[in-house]
């Protein structure tokens, strides 16, 4: 069904004028809202060539089928081959698909939040279609997509008051865009959180080749001695091949189990598709097969480098019966009276290898659960300086410039423009929102600065922007940002920062707007109210709740509540099993000194005290390591997330949020303490009296 | 004392019905093959193993009645230890390693045990810059500066040849001269029970005889086998 009105000739006329202007290619695209029984669902045609449908399961449609979206389908454990009633017709469900641009999924014109439950896409053929078309129900739209040689324009395009919004493709549409932000933000924590864990596991790997290599010196000069070749002794080192390969390997699948699970629950939150793409063999061969080659190579090489001396040289010079040089200095500073205590510092430099693993095991737990801790306490954070802004129920949005003198009770209106910000760092222009203020009583917006001042809109000499502003395009108060409006540039101050940290609106006062403006702003498009206005008034765009706002803001926020546990769950692992790993060591290693003690008359207490006490310490001091490494950083980190995405992470130092992770990391460890002090009790005198 | 183990075909008894008796100053040598239940004995005899049946009494403290805090407090004060494999701790110096003995009674004056011994000059070394006769001098002098009453010694030259096994028995005759202790040592070198004056045959975890020498040889003088 075609539109004939002179509105969409116009407007197709300007899209082929911009498509030729920009080169790009474009298509027109329809589709149809219906009720359907209980639920709403908007109705496409199966033609569209630029962003297609993406077949999850099944074929495209014959002239008795549709395909179902897969938030819909799945929500209403709806399969291939089932029945679909589309206003009492019956179809088969010919696929699921995700549809590129689905994942904008308000499928109500109304603007109703989208419930995957209720409203669903059903893609048609283009035949059928037509039968649900009238000039009353259509609705239009134009997609387009560059040629992949175009010579893009990319400035002049983003100053082009003809496009309503430019959006880079990240950035399209809404909930992907917030999907991809949070993936890029996912990504940056991880790559910084994991970087660091990811060098310490190759320097682990590396200590353990060199102290395997070290404790058969001895051995592999007597097999020397004995007439075997070096490549012979060191052959078995390619062992290692496997060592770091069963692990990389089971890792590489808890991580991926992991992975999934994680991003279900984050696609989930915003109500996005996430199909699983299945195991990517050359990621697999990548994170499995090259370390395990690699390192295989590296003890096989190292081995051969070691044992190139004669075979008289490794027997005499058995490095693995030698003291280190430290532990023969602090031999000799034992002069006070606190024996036991001198043998604890003794033992612990006596096992380099294993202080490492505690201290590390001891940094892993502390930089984790800091993080964790950090992500998590982010997440109350923004949503308390957001929310704080809006001190009213209801942002109602008209369709057209209201000029009556209409009295709203307890309510603020505003003007509302997009503009275009031109960014100090580069020539760029984003799209930001200029809210210009029409009353002086502006409770209802509760602007207030960092250090709590209220901000009075109508008295100020510029613009207010808000933190995340400040952070992305480095401003501050008193700086002039160029601002485009109406294919006008504008020169204008920056007055305040507001707190909140998300949001692209600029607000100003009406008077300050005319001023720095030249224009009069005396129509409103909007109002901020507590009043329940009507929703079905014929002039009302649309109507956000608070209600609404907080959801959005707690979407994003539930991200973070997801991946702190998950950085939480790493931590706790990682530094879990390295530290119960290096007592085990300690313990298996010290059976002799254990026994032997215990032989003398040593009591449980001294022997635990001597033997594994020493690593409590050891662990905390990691811990302490990882308190300045988090903080600078998470602060870093949050910055650079700050500047790629549409809301500021505000950082500081929280001694309590330290405290607190201390007192979680003195927990687990002393947890694993007590397990291993119950191991040495099990140590028997037999250890000594049968040889 | 009676001490049983099953070996999964039946009960096995490493102790059977043996009574023995240890004076002040006694230097009692235990001879046996192995796997006759000798060292069974001096576990038992010094509280580290468990008996089944009987008691030990050291004067009128019967030891199988204590608790395990209680074995450890008596093992404590009256208990030293020589070993065939010397075990000394390898990260500990000599001095540190006889430190270990000395610091359970507190003793702080362990100058003439060294010197007894010749070991001043390696006091610094650790354990593997030692020979192996220069290692059961610092195994002795550990056990020594525990001021123990009751010194039990399992095989303490079982790894040395005549010199330094001998040098070590003269060593502990020569301690056991100027100090209250009592000496049992388990060894199948039948030429050392010429310097005991008591003499316990073992065999399968009996008794088969208790000799009582009258004139007691010095370390120089038995016949090394």
């Amino acid at each position: 069904m075609e539109q004939q009105g002179d509105y969409w000739k116009a407007a197709v006329k300007k899209v082929e004028q911009l498509g030729d202007l920009y080169d790009f290619e474009w298509e027109k695209r329809e589709n149809v809202v219906i009720q359907n029984q209980d639920n709403i669902v908007r109705l496409f045609s199966d033609n569209r060539k630029i962003n297609q449908y993406k077949i999850v399961e099944g074929s495209l449609p014959k002239e008795k089928e549709v395909m179902l979206d897969y938030n819909y389908a799945t929500a209403n454990n709806l399969k291939v081959g089932d029945a679909f009633i589309v206003e009492e017709q019956n179809y088969d469900i010919s696929a699921i698909v995700v549809l590129p641009d689905m994942i904008s999924p308000i499928v109500d014109n109304t603007g109703k939040m989208y419930d995957k439950k209720t409203q669903g896409i059903v893609v048609m053929k283009e035949s059928v279609f037509q039968k649900y078309c009238s000039e009353e129900n259509i609705n239009i739209m134009y997609s387009g997509v560059f040629h992949p040689t175009a010579p893009k324009d990319i400035l002049t395009m983003k100053r082009d008051e003809n496009f309503y919004l430019f959006l880079e493709r990240e950035e399209n549409p809404q909930i992907y865009a917030n999907v991809h932000s949070q993936i890029t933000m996912n990504q940056i924590i991880m790559g910084f959180s994991m970087g660091i864990l990811f060098s310490i596991a190759v320097l682990l790997v590396l200590i353990t080749i060199n102290e395997q290599i070290r404790g058969e010196y001895k051995n592999l000069g007597v097999l020397k001695a004995l007439g075997y070749k070096n490549v012979e002794l060191t052959i078995k080192y390619m062992f290692y091949f496997f060592i770091v390969g069963v692990p990389a390997f089971v890792g590489y699948f808890a991580g991926h189990l992991l992975s999934v699970t994680f991003y279900e629950l984050v696609f989930g939150i915003f109500d996005v598709p996430y199909v699983f793409r299945g195991v990517v063999v050359e990621n697999m061969l990548f994170f499995v097969l090259v370390p395990s080659v690699v390192f295989a190579f590296i003890a096989f090489l190292w081995a051969m480098f070691k044992v190139r001396k004669s075979a008289l040289s490794m027997i005499y010079n058995d490095n693995s019966a030698m003291a280190n040089k430290l532990v023969i200095y602090r031999n000799k500073k034992i002069h006070g009276t606190n024996y036991l205590k001198s043998v604890k510092s003794i033992l612990l430099f006596s096992k380099m290898m294993v202080l490492i693993f505690v201290l590390f095991s001891g940094f892993a737990l502390g930089v984790q659960i800091q993080f964790a801790y950090t992500t998590y306490h982010l997440t109350s954070s923004i949503k308390n300086l957001v929310l704080q802004e809006y001190n009213y129920e209801y942002n109602v949005r008209f369709k057209n410039p209201q000029t009556d003198d209409t009295e709203y009770e307890d309510s603020l209106k505003y003007f509302s423009e997009t503009i275009r910000l031109k960014a100090k760092t580069d020539d760029n222009y984003d799209s930001l929102n200029l809210y210009v203020i029409h009353d002086k009583n502006t409770q209802l917006l509760n602007l207030i600065t960092e250090n709590g001042t209220v901000i009075d809109l109508q008295n100020l000499d510029g613009v207010v922007i808000n933190k995340w502003m400040e952070m992305k395009y480095d401003l501050n108060v008193g700086d002039e940002i160029s601002i485009v409006l109406n294919n006008e540039e504008h020169l204008v101050k920056v007055a305040a920062v507001s707190q909140s940290v998300y949001g692209s609106n600029i607000y100003v006062g009406k008077e300050t707007a005319k001023n720095q403006f030249e224009i009069d702003f005396n129509e409103y498009n909007g109002i901020y109210t507590k009043d329940n206005v009507i929703e079905d008034d014929e002039n009302i765009l649309s109507i956000i709740t608070k209600t609404e706002m907080k959801e959005t803001i707690e979407q994003s926020t539930d991200v973070y509540g997801i991946l702190s546990a998950m950085l939480f769950i790493c931590g706790l692992v990682i530094g879990t099993i390295t530290f119960m790993l290096s007592l085990f060591s300690v313990v298996q290693s010290n059976r002799h000194y254990i026994s032997l003690m215990k032989v003398l008359g040593y009591t449980q207490k001294e022997c635990n005290f001597t033997i594994i006490s020493g690593y409590r310490k050891v662990a905390i001091l990691g811990f302490a390591i990882s308190i300045p490494y988090t903080i600078i950083l998470s602060t870093i980190m949050f910055r650079l997330i700050s500047v790629n995405s549409d809301m500021a992470y505000p950082t500081s130092i929280n001694i309590i949020s330290i405290i607190c992770c201390l007192f979680i990391t003195i927990g687990i460890v002393e947890v694993i303490l007590w397990f291993f002090k119950k191991r040495l009790q099990k140590v028997s005198f037999r250890e000594i009296m049968e040889g | 004392m009676v001490k049983t183990y099953a070996d999964g075909t039946g009960k096995i008894y490493a102790l059977n019905d043996v009574s023995i008796e240890v004076e002040e100053k006694d230097f009692m040598v235990i001879l046996g093959l192995s796997g006759s239940g000798k060292s069974t004995l001096i576990n038992v005899m010094s509280a580290l193993d468990n008996c089944d049946l009987g008691k030990i009494l050291y004067d009128d403290l019967d030891i199988t009645q204590l608790k395990e805090k209680e074995l450890v407090t008596f093992r404590r004060a009256n208990i030293g230890f020589i070993f065939q494999s010397y075990y000394l701790l390898p990260d500990l110096n000599v001095e540190n390693n006889i430190r270990m003995g000395a610091n359970l009674v507190n003793n702080n004056d362990y100058k003439d045990i060294i010197e007894m011994l010749n070991i001043g000059d390696y006091l610094k070394r650790m354990p593997y810059q030692l020979s192996g006769g220069q290692q059961q001098r610092v195994s002795i002098a550990r056990a020594l500066a525990k001021k123990p009453k009751v010194l039990f010694c399992d095989e303490p030259t079982g790894t040395l040849d005549e010199i330094h096994g001998k040098q070590v028995l003269a060593l502990l005759q020569k301690y056991q001269e100027n100090n209250s202790v009592s000496i049992i040592m388990v060894t199948h070198n039948q030429g050392i029970s010429a310097m005991a004056n008591k003499v316990v045959r073992f065999k399968s975890g009996k008794i088969i005889d208790v000799v009582k020498n009258d004139k007691v040889l010095s370390a120089a003088e038995v016949r090394w086998s």
